[in-house]
């Protein structure tokens, strides 16, 4: 019987993925996930769209696995400040980042000050209820409004999560978690058009072709690809010719292949997004432009929390962390089933000690509220009681509201009102 | 014994055959869960009873792990004729393609000559039922071992 105590650092997929495959190979082992917040998933409930709930089906996996099979879920527990990764490394036998990438990587471009530039992971992220964002705010401390005219540079999946929900129809969204409010104020007045920038042709452009169908088939959009001339036939060239579009399209979606910012500057009140093509340069008028081009911690090297200086003999990474954010969820649980299969032979082997105080040792030393997981399961309750018509579940967007109901200090203040 | 054969991307059909096996274990049943990818198909023909579990990914195409166990089905084309199955196909309806696999995988077996017991089961992601209760439900209403 091999016992190690495994702590894994943060509870999106991969974290869970990892301690379901060890808990399938290690029944007796003791296996805590450290989440930041006081909710789990991660990207699962913060960054797959909220009008893909599908996509969120892995959840049902995860809920057993804290539910039944003896995993351990310790929210409200930020590695780096609640404890540090010196303290948690000693304390378990073995500890795997899974702390993913926090941020949207940064678009190194030529640029005026103050211009309207945010990522599309953060737009992603609001409509799906996250706590803290990092998106422009009105004076009231509302999201303010992306304008009429967007650009987004980048165009793989996660560009064409943000192009469909903010153009969606809003009863296209029956059966989601969207974050209304939220999605109401970014789309403002009514967003007119976007112009979507991609390096690539488009025989070799990032987006699942089910993604670009899902739009073209949008019943409110007209959309339309430039860059295209030479192409090799393929499967996006075809739902460009298949898609006649809405007659009277309250948005246009103009894919630009081969296309690549150069730069972004004010010109008077408005503001200009130049381009260059092979066929030639080419300026759009912009309000806000989306950033689409993948992820990073955000963290200065050095800093308790960022991720690289946590290494160790006995620390093992997977997911984002590891791979610098790539892959969907499956692609990242078969990472996370390579790594739980090293472990077991490290184990087998004797490569690996155990004999550390585990859980038990670290929990003592934790600054914040441990949110274990029936306190999750009390925020759960909460925000589905509170759902409106047409929507799974509401969403609390302030920790503090979580942490109280997870802890049973009251009720949601919503719940009283329903 | 029943084998419970499963193909998956995301781990949603490895849970409802692990449920499968439960469900028949429960009932005094013997069944084990086997990967797609590490099945054996020469020896299928000796099974009385498979159950079959697979997704749907692509546009209509089988998960990754279905595929190789499709492939050497294909290939090898073992006589089938005395085996009966069992199959629950994983989607989503806001495909197209909903739940394509499993009708992949079940043509190829009938094909080869094997004969399926009762109603394929089917979860859809897209809407809210929980897979355990989907697979239960099918499994009472199609597995012999609850007929009785
Ligand atoms: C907008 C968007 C849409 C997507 N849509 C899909 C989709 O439809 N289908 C699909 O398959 N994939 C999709 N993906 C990809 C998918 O989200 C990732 O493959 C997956 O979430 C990676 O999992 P992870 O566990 O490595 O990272 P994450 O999901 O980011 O999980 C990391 C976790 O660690 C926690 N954490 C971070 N730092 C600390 C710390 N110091 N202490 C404690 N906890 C910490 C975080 O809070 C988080 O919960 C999408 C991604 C994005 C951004
Ligand atoms: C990229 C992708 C493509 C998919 N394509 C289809 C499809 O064509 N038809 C379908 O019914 N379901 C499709 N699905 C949905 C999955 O079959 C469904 O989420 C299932 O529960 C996954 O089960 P698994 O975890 O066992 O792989 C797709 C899912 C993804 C992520």
């Amino acid at each position: 019987m091999i016992e190690p105590k495994i702590a894994i650092v943060g509870s999106g997929p991969s974290g869970c993925f990892a301690a379901q495959f060890l808990r399938k190979s290690l029944p007796d082992a003791e296996i805590t996930i450290f989440e930041t917040l006081p909710v789990p998933y991660g990207l699962a409930r913060f960054g797959v769209a909220a009008d893909h709930q599908g996509s969120k089906s892995v959840c049902a996996q995860f809920d057993r696995m804290f539910e039944r099979d003896g995993v351990q879920f310790a929210g409200n527990v930020t590695v780096g400040d609640d404890i540090s990764f010196s303290d948690l490394r000693s304390l378990f036998d073995i500890v795997i980042v899974a702390s993913g990438l926090r941020n949207d990587r940064r678009l190194e471009l030529q640029k005026d000050k103050d211009m309207n530039i945010v990522g599309a992971g953060e737009i992603v992220r609001a409509l799906n209820g996250f706590p803290e964002i990092d998106l422009p705010k009105d004076t009231s401390g509302n999201l303010a409004p992306l304008g009429q005219k967007l650009a987004v540079v980048g165009n793989g999946n996660v560009a064409i999560d943000v192009i469909r929900m903010l153009t969606r129809p809003i009863r296209g969204f029956d059966g989601s978690d969207v974050d209304d409010a939220r999605l109401l104020a970014l789309r403002g007045n009514g967003i007119r058009s976007i112009d979507v920038l991609g390096r690539s042709p488009i025989e070799h452009a990032k987006f699942d072709t089910s993604m670009l169908r899902e739009i073209s088939h949008l019943p409110n959009v007209k959309m339309s690809c430039t860059g295209t001339e030479g192409s090799t036939d393929c499967k996006a060239l075809d739902i460009f010719r298949e898609h006649s579009g809405a007659s009277e399209p309250d948005v246009e979606i103009r894919f630009h292949f081969k296309r690549v910012p150069s730069a972004f500057l004010k010109n008077g009140d408005t503001s200009i997004l130049f381009t260059e093509a092979p066929d030639g340069a080419e300026h759009f008028e912009v309000d806000t432009l989306v950033t689409a081009i993948g992820f990073f911690d955000g963290l200065p090297s050095g800093h308790p929390r960022s991720g690289h200086s946590w290494v160790g003999p006995n620390v093992f990474r997977v997911g984002w962390a590891e791979n610098g954010g790539q892959g969907t969820i499956a692609a990242n649980r078969k990472s996370s089933k390579t790594v739980a299969q090293d472990i077991v032979d490290a184990l087998t082997n004797g490569k690996l000690q155990i004999g550390a105080a585990g859980y038990h040792g670290a929990r003592h030393r934790i600054q914040s509220d441990i949110i274990s997981f029936d306190g999750w399961k009390r925020i759960d309750e909460a925000e589905r009681a509170n759902r409106a018509e047409g929507r799974l579940r509401n969403k609390i967007t302030d920790t503090s509201e979580m942490i109280k109901i997870a802890l049973g200090q009251v009720q949601s203040s919503l719940t009283k009102c329903a | 014994m029943i084998k419970v054969f499963y193909g998956t991307e995301s781990g949603n059909s490895e849970m409802a055959a692990d449920d499968i096996v439960e469900l028949i274990e429960d009932a005094g049943g013997a069944a084990e869960v086997i990967p797609m990818e590490d099945a054996d198909v020469s020896e299928l023909s000796g099974e009385k009873l498979i159950i079959v579990v697979t997704s749907t990914y692509g546009d209509g195409e089988l998960p990754e792990t279905t595929q190789p166990f499709y492939d050497a089905l294909k290939s090898d084309r073992p006589d089938l004729s005395k085996v009966s199955f069992a199959a629950f196909g994983l989607g989503d309806s806001t495909y197209e393609t909903y739940g394509n696999g499993i009708d992949t995988v079940s043509a190829l077996l009938k094909e080869l000559g094997a004969s399926q017991t009762g109603e394929t089961g089917r979860h859809d992601a897209a809407k809210t039922l929980p897979l355990t209760d989907v697979v239960s439900t099918w499994a009472q209403s199609t597995l012999p071992i609850f007929q009785d």
